[in-house]
């Protein structure tokens, strides 16, 4: 189904806030061989859509549809309200550069052997073609043991898409748990060493 | 308790609380996070508590993270002193929160002992906190 969206003529502050209050949010379509055009898209269409970064979806403005991608959401860091969305017009042919999230799966050998997973690096970035976009990577850590490493290389790439992330990241490690002190410091009156102090004295 | 090794200055201007963060307000390392809804200042003391009770808390397989270091410095002058005479001496050290900001991370445990933890947390804070996945 495609997300019906509206031409936005109006620009500024005191329009965005009027539309968000009544349930639109200010949104730019942009792309190669697409002239840059802004949208109000419905909130509660979008609720219903997976909304992420990455999600390809079809855009309905007034009558034309264009596949896009999502390529950034803005989100109220308090409240959580969705303040602006980018989309990329996806053309043929082309190459996207997006952020896909890493999801892992299974409980790791290590973990049971007491060990704490460690999810270091949870989303990459890749440069795939538009036709064949996916929207998460998914790695098995069921086998996982103690000290054991996924690195990005390790990652079920499909071939054709480029990764723009260092090879050599640590996506997924098993750790050893640390003995940490649960008691509380005793209350330090010291104040730290104040480096302006002895410039002064040379100065002198 | 956490304070700097080194400062430029012994006493600084006290920082604004005003607005909402822009900084520190996504999940970086952890699965759950103890978000602040309203704004103040927190101190070494109350970080130090609040790291004792997830510490207590979060088990074995769980790992937490403290997203905020109190490097500004609160000054107070001492009791019956007329106004006058120069800014106090410094009290304690500071770290000003605005609406948005992460506080702690944890990882490694179920949703009901993040919820128990998160309420321990609020308990011990001057202002209102949330807890935030990632699901």
């Amino acid at each position: 189904m495609a997300l019906e969206a509206i031409k936005r003529l109006e620009k500024g502050t005191r329009v965005a806030r009027r539309a968000r209050r009544n349930g639109l949010v200010p949104a730019v379509l942009y792309g190669k061989g697409v002239d840059p055009v802004c949208l109000y898209v419905s909130l509660k269409e979008l609720r219903q859509e997976h909304f992420n970064v990455g999600h390809v979806l079809d855009l309905a403005i007034q009558g034309s549809l264009v596949k896009a991608i999502i390529k950034d959401v803005q989100i109220e860091p308090a409240t959580g309200a969705v303040l602006h969305l980018d989309f990329q017009a996806l053309s043929a042919g082309s190459t996207v550069t997006v952020t896909v999230p890493v999801v892992i799966t299974g409980e790791p050998v290590g973990v049971k052997k007491g060990g704490i997973l460690e999810f270091i690096t949870r989303e990459v970035e890749l440069e795939i073609p538009s036709d064949r976009l996916f929207e998460q990577i998914v790695v098995d850590v069921s086998n996982l043991d103690l000290g054991d490493i996924i690195h990005v290389r390790d990652l079920p790439i499909p071939e054709g898409v480029k990764v723009l992330e260092d090879p050599d990241e640590v996506v997924v490690t098993i750790a050893e748990q640390e003995v940490e002190e649960v008691a509380a410091e005793a209350e330090t009156v010291s104040e730290p060493e104040v480096i302006s102090k002895g410039k002064k004295e040379e100065e002198e | 308790m956490l304070m700097p090794k080194r400062v430029k200055y012994r006493k600084n201007h006290l920082p604004h609380i005003k607005g909402k963060e822009t900084r520190g307000t996504e999940l970086a390392f952890g699965d759950y996070g103890i978000q602040a809804v309203g704004r103040g200042y927190i101190d070494a003391r109350m970080i130090e508590s609040c790291r004792v009770v997830i510490a207590k808390n979060i088990g074995k397989t769980g790992k937490y993270w403290i997203k905020i270091f109190p490097d500004r410095v609160w000054t107070k002058k001492p009791l019956e002193v007329r106004m006058g005479g120069g800014k106090g001496d410094p009290e304690k050290w500071i770290f000003p929160v605005r609406p948005g900001r992460i506080l702690f991370e944890m990882t490694g445990i179920d949703g009901e002992t993040a919820r128990h933890i998160a309420r321990l947390v609020g308990y011990r804070l001057p202002f209102e906190t949330k807890l935030v996945s990632r699901v």
